[in-house]
């Protein structure tokens, strides 16, 4: 069974040389250029870091540090939501293996993991000689529909997503809502009701979300309802909430952003000190304002989470672009050094509910993994900036 | 060979038996020789106190629940920051930040501007492993290590519900090996798997649901496999019933039930009330100092808990819950496939607080009245008591009679009234007990031949303080931290960086075993078992300790 944090082989295109200004170049000469067109920038950006390894992610952060630059992953403007709703009130989680054996009620709120992860059910929720009976509701948000397969569905107008778990979270704390409210949300009252019971009577419930949902559409009011709905029925039975994250690595950026800094995005080095900047220090509001003036990205498509304001920035901007799939528009960038595709890249990924795993065994020879070509690019760079006290 | 001559201080190496003699301290490629050549550079460290680098035994630095806690809590770590800098050598300081969490570099460099040499993260689950080593590998000059969480893992509760005990002992070698863990940390001992089930687990012999095995039973066959897998440090264990009324009941009952068996006893502080279930606790110390005072093979760490912020940060569930209910802030509780899960509240010890004030006294009369300081030593389960920042008041609270007894008067009333403290307790800690109980006694515990001491053939990590009769300014900032031989710090600050060692275990254990686990973990889970084992290349400059089974 393919490991589905990987991206699939279809990403593996032909090897471009590295280029410098369009021309091809040594890997020396690219790096050499890369390094003259961020020490030549007043704001450099880092960005991408989501199909990439936890190596290549700590390479990336030592370059903003040397730089005193920004750095900021590229899931931060749809997961962003997210996270500022932990900062404000916690979660209740789960790993899969939990959800896997004691979940006897699976909530699919407004996502369907078989559409990233067309083994998902397969490979995480296969009874376990041990697990119960499972009824699993689809609440359909808007166009975001959750699994065909559901027991139950439940449908909930995308405009008014946060009225509806407000609501819910008084049904699961039992107060009282009338229907006539639940009516004014454009919400079945009796389906939203059954879905309270179901959640305050079943042993262990899970709820999955959206944990990426398309960048500006996090919205971390809503995030804050879901989690604290989640909560209250916690206080009943247990239930868990579980995000479903996008293939890639977006939680090993977050994570070594950390527990490097502190803070898992938006994270501002330029006083010598990380700064936590969410809507200010984020890749997109940084090259929307035009205020980064040099990117590195690391990654596949910078086109996929930015907006076209912030594409237009990035545009402006010289660029290095550390990637595999760079036979598109970003093979246009200043500089560009191929690298191995995420699916071969040996080295520390985060599955979607934090377990760090191990990808290993490619063979030798092929294209540069991005984490060497970053520590090359690192210790170039530190060798011409001076420090403090030097 | 680098050598240096530390010469003029007031030496205090218990393990020696050295007790603020002045002699010279003689260091030869990293390491404590008797002798060197008359050339040889020297510090002068006349006026000032030697001691090993501390060693803290028990603390929270590293993995899956202490980066959710740094996550949790911007607004704790923006007025807190630790500017990038340069060292003497050239090499790139870190920047970082600090509040109760601090991110890794600064977790490295702050223990080392304390004094500390080594740390050892107390509670990291067998599928955190891989980022508890990705974090350790970020933390600069300490040497660290972690201990794996086995007292609710659900194959090894099985297999002793099964009588295997052989298995499971097996499968203990197994895990440490797998993991690259230095110790086996058992936490409430079944209770955890017993709440995922949704039954609970408070006493030795109440039963998990559908195991068939209760803490009793859990206690003894993982105590006995530890001591027959010759492993450095004993079974350390977190009691059940964490926190409650009465629970020092349960924690005697606890070590009555490793019967003569070698185990340590952590944050015995949390684990030391008397009183009611439903009622106010009171203080159940007594009775734990005086077993544990007449039982050699037992010892234990505070937990003591400090006035001000703190982080409770547990792999003890249920205990997540209850404190939530009485913070009712935010909070993190996850749950783990097959062994354990978390709960992070962030809190404050406040002392008009009955509860809070009583478990300050509690801690203090685990330090005052215990006979063998070498078996009870310092820690805050940093930070669940408080920082690890805050051991040098902690250390104040101990030396410095008067200023006890004034922070006594400060404290809610009735909550010091049931303690030993009532009775007016006037010892004070020597420098040399001081010694014992940060560096010489945890080292000793922990089975580090090298360390804790400044004996020919130790590690030469030193801290040198100022002789200062403001013992908390003292051992705020020492004047020289040497690491390896190599002075890191001065005047609290880190001079030149070096890295330090990942300690770990590497026991062997029976291959076929490999198998039924990896079925197991087929059935039961969903991360592969290839997945559980930590790569040789995954952990920087790690150090293995092959232990000679008994």
């Amino acid at each position: 069974m393919p490991d589905p944090v990987v991206i699939p082989s279809a990403d593996r295109r032909a090897v471009h040389p590295a280029r410098v200004a369009g021309r091809a170049a040594s890997l020396e000469e690219a790096l050499e250029a890369g390094a003259e067109l961020l020490l030549r920038a007043r704001l450099p950006l880092v960005c991408g870091l989501v199909e990439t390894t936890v190596e290549a992610q700590r390479e990336s952060i030592l370059i903003a540090e040397l730089l005193g630059g920004a750095i900021d992953p590229a899931t931060s403007g749809g997961h962003g939501a997210s996270i500022l709703a932990f900062q404000r009130i916690g979660r209740l989680g789960a790993t899969l293996g939990e959800v896997r054996r004691r979940a006897d009620l699976l909530v699919f709120w407004g996502v369907d993991p078989e559409k990233a992860y067309p083994d998902f059910v397969d490979r995480y929720l296969a009874p376990t000689p041990d697990s119960p009976v499972r009824r699993c509701i689809a609440v359909d948000v808007g166009e975001a529909r959750g699994p065909e397969a559901a027991d139950d569905r439940v449908g909930v107008p995308s405009d008014r997503e946060f009225e509806v778990l407000w609501a819910l979270r008084a049904l699961v704390r039992g107060d009282d809502v009338e229907d006539s409210i639940l009516d004014g949300y454009g919400c079945d009252p009796a389906s939203l009701r059954a879905l309270a019971a179901r959640l305050v009577d079943c042993r262990y419930g899970v709820v999955f979300h959206d944990g990426d949902p398309r960048a500006g559409r996090g919205d971390p009011g809503k995030s804050v309802a879901l989690g604290s709905m989640v909560m209250d029925a916690d206080r009943r039975t247990r239930v868990r909430l579980v995000a479903i994250r996008r293939p890639g690595n977006p939680v090993g950026a977050e994570n070594v952003l950390t527990w490097q800094t502190g803070y898992p995005f938006a994270v501002h080095f330029g006083r010598g000190y990380p700064r936590f900047g969410p809507g200010e220090f984020t890749a997109e509001a940084l090259l929307s304002r035009g205020e980064a003036d040099a990117v590195l990205y690391v990654g596949t498509d910078p086109a996929r989470d930015l907006s076209p304001a912030a594409l237009d920035g990035f545009r402006r901007v010289p660029a290095v672009v550390v990637g595999p799939a760079l036979d598109g528009e970003w093979g246009d960038a200043e500089v560009v050094i191929p690298t191995a595709p995420y699916g071969s890249l040996v080295g520390s990924i985060y599955r979607m509910d934090g377990v760090a795993l191990r990808r290993g065994g490619r063979q030798p020879g092929s294209v540069p993994d991005d984490a060497g070509v970053l520590a090359r690019l690192a210790r170039l760079l530190r060798s011409r900036i001076r420090l403090g006290r030097e | 060979m680098e050598r240096l001559r530390i010469v003029g201080g007031r030496v205090y190496d218990p393990r020696n038996g050295i007790d603020g003699e002045v002699r010279e301290i003689c260091i030869e490629g990293g390491r404590i020789v008797a002798e060197l050549p008359e050339d040889a550079p020297s510090l002068d460290a006349r006026g000032m106190v030697v001691m090993p680098g501390g060693v803290d035994i028990h603390c929270h630095i590293a993995g899956p629940k202490v980066n959710l806690a740094r996550r949790l809590e911007p607004e704790r770590r923006r007025g807190d920051v630790v500017p990038r800098r340069v060292d003497a050598a050239g090499a790139v300081l870190r920047s970082g930040t600090g509040g109760l969490v601090p991110s890794t570099f600064a977790t490295g460099y702050r223990y080392a501007g304390l004094g500390y040499t080594a740390a050892f993260e107390a509670a990291v689950p067998a599928l955190g492993a891989r980022q508890a080593h990705q974090e350790l590998n970020d933390t600069p000059v300490i040497d660290k290590g972690f201990y794996l969480l086995l007292g609710n893992d659900e194959f090894l509760l099985r297999q002793i519900a099964a009588g295997e005990t052989e298995r499971a002992r097996e499968h203990i070698a197994w895990a440490l090996a797998a993991a690259r863990a230095y110790a086996v940390k058992v936490v409430n001992p079944g209770g955890v798997a017993a709440w995922k089930r949704g039954g609970s687990v408070t006493r030795l012999d109440d039963v998990v649901p559908g195991l068939d095995v209760a803490p009793r039973g859990i206690v003894a066959a993982i105590a006995g496999a530890v001591d027959e897998l010759g492993l450095p440090h004993p079974m350390h264990i977190h009691c059940n019933d964490l926190g409650m009324p009465g629970n020092s009941a349960t924690t005697l009952e606890t070590m009555r039930a490793v019967d003569g068996m070698r185990a340590h006893f952590t944050h015995i502080q949390f684990h030391a009330y008397g009183g009611e279930r439903d009622g106010r606790p009171t203080s159940g110390a007594r009775e734990l100092v005086e077993y544990l005072n007449a039982h050699p093979e037992l010892s234990a760490d505070v937990g003591q808990v400090m006035f001000g912020p703190a982080v409770a940060m547990t792999g003890d569930t249920p205990v997540g819950y209850l404190l939530q209910r009485l913070t009712g802030g935010k909070w993190v509780a996850e749950d783990m496939e097959l062994e354990s899960g978390c709960g992070i509240v962030p809190y404050e010890y406040r002392e008009k607080n009955y509860v809070d004030s009583l478990q300050w006294a509690v801690g203090l009369e685990f330090f005052l009245l215990a006979e063998d300081p070498w078996r009870v030593v310092l820690s805050t389960d940093h930070p669940n008591g408080g920082s690890f920042l805050s051991y040098p008041r902690l250390i104040r609270l101990l030396m410095d009679r008067s200023f006890r007894d004034d922070e006594i008067r400060r404290v809610h009333p009735e909550a010091v009234a049931g303690t030993a403290l009532a009775d007016g307790l006037d010892r004070e800690y020597t420098l040399y007990e001081i010694a014992i109980i940060t560096r010489a006694g945890p080292a000793r515990l922990l089975g580090l031949e090298r360390k804790g001491h400044l004996g020919p053939g130790a590690d030469a990590d030193i801290t040198i303080y100022d002789d200062d009769e403001d013992v908390e300014r003292m051992f705020s900032t020492p004047r020289y931290v040497l690491k390896g031989g190599v002075r890191v710090v001065e005047e609290g600050e880190i001079r030149e960086e070096v890295h330090g060692t990942t300690l770990h275990v590497a026991p062997e254990y029976d291959a076929s075993l490999e198998p039924v686990l990896r079925r197991f973990v087929g059935d039961y889970g969903t991360v592969p078992l290839d997945d559980y084992r930590i790569g040789e290349e995954e952990v920087h400059r790690g150090e293995s300790f092959v232990p000679a089974r008994r």
